[in-house]
């Protein structure tokens, strides 16, 4: 079983617990925003991915 | 009528919707979309249950010594929880009119289509302005005539349209009702309705546009587009 790269994890603890915006969090982590919203997706994707195989 | 929607709403947009971090002109958007999309209303509640396991999570941490590493036990839990339901999908009750405006876009503009007053464009197109009161989008609801383009434009920000009768071309895409298209600055683009009927949608922007004729960009503050 995969688990998602520090990164992605980051991003989304970001969102969800400091409900940080899109570019607060690419601002913070010095990141583009193009970056910040691919591993938004790349995590979504993983996530989905580990919750379709154990269904 | 059945919706077969092909252009969903993005992961990061959806993520800043169900972290209520979108602004209301953006959040009517999402949520019209949603209202024709039983495939994202599955995705934002797929997002939401992780968001209240990372909750969770987070609260553990602070309490109980839990290892660093719970990353797994997260993930576990997600997987072992009930899995999704797939949305039901109801049969709407036979109706001779069915609503061309979902909620929550309906109470907006206070009726549906056949009764509102859309004030002339020009070149046969129309607009509604919708009010939020968010201060930073720019909300309309746009009536573009079959086989007609909307003007040239490229984006000062974000804009979203969400297509609700009809249909429009963009390139080599074609959205249909209930289809979500994202654009940014990067895109000028030319949606064009397609021939059959007048396109009906949702436009939602940050910025004025930005027209790439001078006489539109003059005409621009007088149209109130």
């Amino acid at each position: 079983m995969e688990t998602l790269p520090p990164e992605q994890l980051e991003l989304l603890k970001m969102s969800f617990y400091k409900e940080a915006s899109h570019s607060a969090i690419a601002a913070e982590l010095g990141l583009p925003m193009g970056t910040v919203k691919s591993r938004i997706r790349l995590a979504f994707a993983k996530l989905r991915a580990a919750l379709e195989q154990r269904a | 009528m059945t919706v077969q929607v092909q252009h969903h709403i993005s992961d990061e947009l959806l993520l800043a919707y169900a972290t209520g971090e979108l602004a209301e002109g953006w959040s009517l958007a999402v949520a019209t979309h949603l209202a024709l999309c039983p495939s994202c209303r599955n995705r934002l509640s797929f997002m939401e249950h992780a968001g209240g396991e990372m909750l969770e999570l987070a609260t553990q941490e602070t309490t109980a010594e839990t290892p660093a590493g719970s990353w797994d036990d997260m993930k576990a839990k997600i997987s072992a929880s009930e899995p999704l339901k797939k949305p039901e999908v109801k049969t709407a009750p036979t109706q001779t009119h069915p609503p061309v405006l979902p909620e929550p876009l309906r109470s907006y503009l206070g009726a549906d289509v056949g009764q509102l007053k859309w004030k002339a464009l020009g070149r046969g197109a129309y607009h509604i302005p919708i009010k939020t009161a968010d201060g930073q989008t720019q909300v309309r609801l746009l009536k573009i005539p079959a086989g007609k383009p909307v003007p040239e434009h490229s984006h000062g920000g974000r804009e979203l349209t969400l297509v609700l009768k009809g249909a429009f071309t963009d390139g080599a895409s074609v959205f249909k009702r209930g289809d979500l298209e994202e654009a940014d600055e990067s895109l000028t683009h030319q949606p064009v309705a397609t021939p059959e009927e007048d396109c009906i949608c949702l436009a939602v922007t940050d910025a004025p546009l930005k027209f790439q004729s001078r006489l539109l960009r003059i005409l621009q503050p007088i149209l109130g587009i």
